[in-house]
């Protein structure tokens, strides 16, 4: 073997050991032995993030009482953002969340309007 | 003779009146019925009885906050429009209703599978129904007793522990902060004598979070500016959202009325 490819060998080498890694790192189903990650569609990744978004959001709505106004408009904001996306599920999810959502809204839009 | 007829013309003209307003006279509904919600919106196309909701048995298990807030069902019958299919997906009663859910170690039974029509029949049932009259007053039976409503003081019997609402579901409830205790606060009554009303917003807010209730039912920002009377609350508004037909009835004066007498 050539000296000189030597070094871009051991990369190639390193980063293919370190994905390797990376997947074993990974949740696995404990039954299978499988990664989770085969079996996650980018669909369900965009899912999984906007109801990541949606809870991270509306957990506040206990504290909203504390929180300050530019808190409160920055959260609105956010659930605004959240409604187009929702509005893009499945019939019932969009039934569902959209309920949960708006509840959420109008909360943190009250609690703003008392703060007044 | 004279006085026969004027004396049967009266007795029908009283009778009339009672049942003009809604075509029949109202029963009072028995201990186990009440809260019951009848939820009538595909059933009977689909060949099927409506669905009878008891309340009692899932307010036993479940917050308030859990069903009407995490899940998502409306606060008035009929108005979520529950379909088989969302059942079936993991929304609305398929939350828990899904063959895989445990209530006390035990499966609860799958909602609109499809799977067994023999099923259909415990939610889809209208008649009489024996069985539950007894599992009701089974269940009752150890319970701080109340003259209205279910006949159980249900706030009593959280606080001796006899139930345990469960306010979180797992994969469906947000995981929240516990909510601040808020003080109790006084609402005169407008009748001369009348005890005035207190209002403990931790009683509330226990069952039910903010936003089961704020700002759907109360929209007054400010205290004092909403003026409720009692006729809004007879008439579903307000307190009479939930007070009316599930939570301990209007009639029972005294659970409000506690405070000191007003001017």
């Amino acid at each position: 073997m050539n000296n000189d490819k030597l070094p871009k060998v051991l990369y190639q080498v390193g980063a293919a050991i370190l994905v390797s890694f990376v997947f074993i790192a990974l949740p696995t189903d404990h039954d299978t032995g499988i990664s989770l990650l085969c079996f996650v569609k980018p669909s369900q990744a965009a899912e999984e993030s906007w109801k990541q978004e949606f809870n991270a959001v509306c957990s506040q709505t206990n504290d909203s009482m504390s929180l300050s106004r530019e808190e409160l408009q920055l959260l609105i904001v956010r659930c605004e953002k959240l409604k187009p996306v929702i509005e893009g599920q499945e019939e019932t999810t969009r039934k569902v969340y959209g309920k949960r959502l708006e509840m959420c809204k109008n909360l943190l839009v009250f609690v703003l309007e008392t703060k007044k | 003779m004279r006085y026969i007829m004027i004396a049967v013309a009266a007795l029908f003209v009283f009778v009339g009146l009672a049942f003009a307003e809604g075509g029949s006279m109202k029963r009072k509904p028995l201990p186990f019925e009440f809260g019951s919600v009848v939820i009538e919106n595909f059933s009977v196309n689909a060949g099927l009885s409506p669905v009878v909701f008891e309340h009692w048995l899932h307010r036993s298990k479940y917050s308030c906050k859990v069903c009407h807030v995490d899940i998502g069902f409306g606060m008035v019958a009929g108005s979520t429009k529950i379909r088989a299919a969302d059942n079936g997906k993991g929304f609305y009663c398929g939350s828990c209703h899904n063959g895989k859910s445990k209530d006390n170690k035990k499966t609860i039974f799958e909602a609109c599978s499809g799977k067994d029509s023999q099923k259909c029949g415990i939610c889809h049932f209208t008649g009489r129904n024996p069985q539950r009259e007894q599992a009701f007053a089974e269940f009752a039976e150890n319970l701080p007793k109340e003259r209205f409503g279910n006949g159980i003081n249900w706030q009593l019997a959280e606080e001796k522990g006899l139930i345990n609402p469960i306010n979180h579901l797992e994969g469906i409830s947000i995981a929240r902060n516990a909510l601040a205790v808020q003080k109790d606060f006084s609402l005169d009554a407008k009748i001369a004598g009348m005890p005035s009303i207190i209002f403990s917003h931790s009683k509330h807010t226990v069952w039910n979070g903010c936003e089961l209730c704020h700002p759907d039912i109360f929209l007054g920002v400010k205290k004092g500016a909403t003026k409720y009377s009692m006729i809004d609350l007879f008439q579903g508004k307000y307190c009479g959202f939930c007070h009316k037909k599930v939570a301990f009835p209007l009639s029972d004066c005294q659970r409000c009325h506690v405070g000191p007498i007003g001017q």
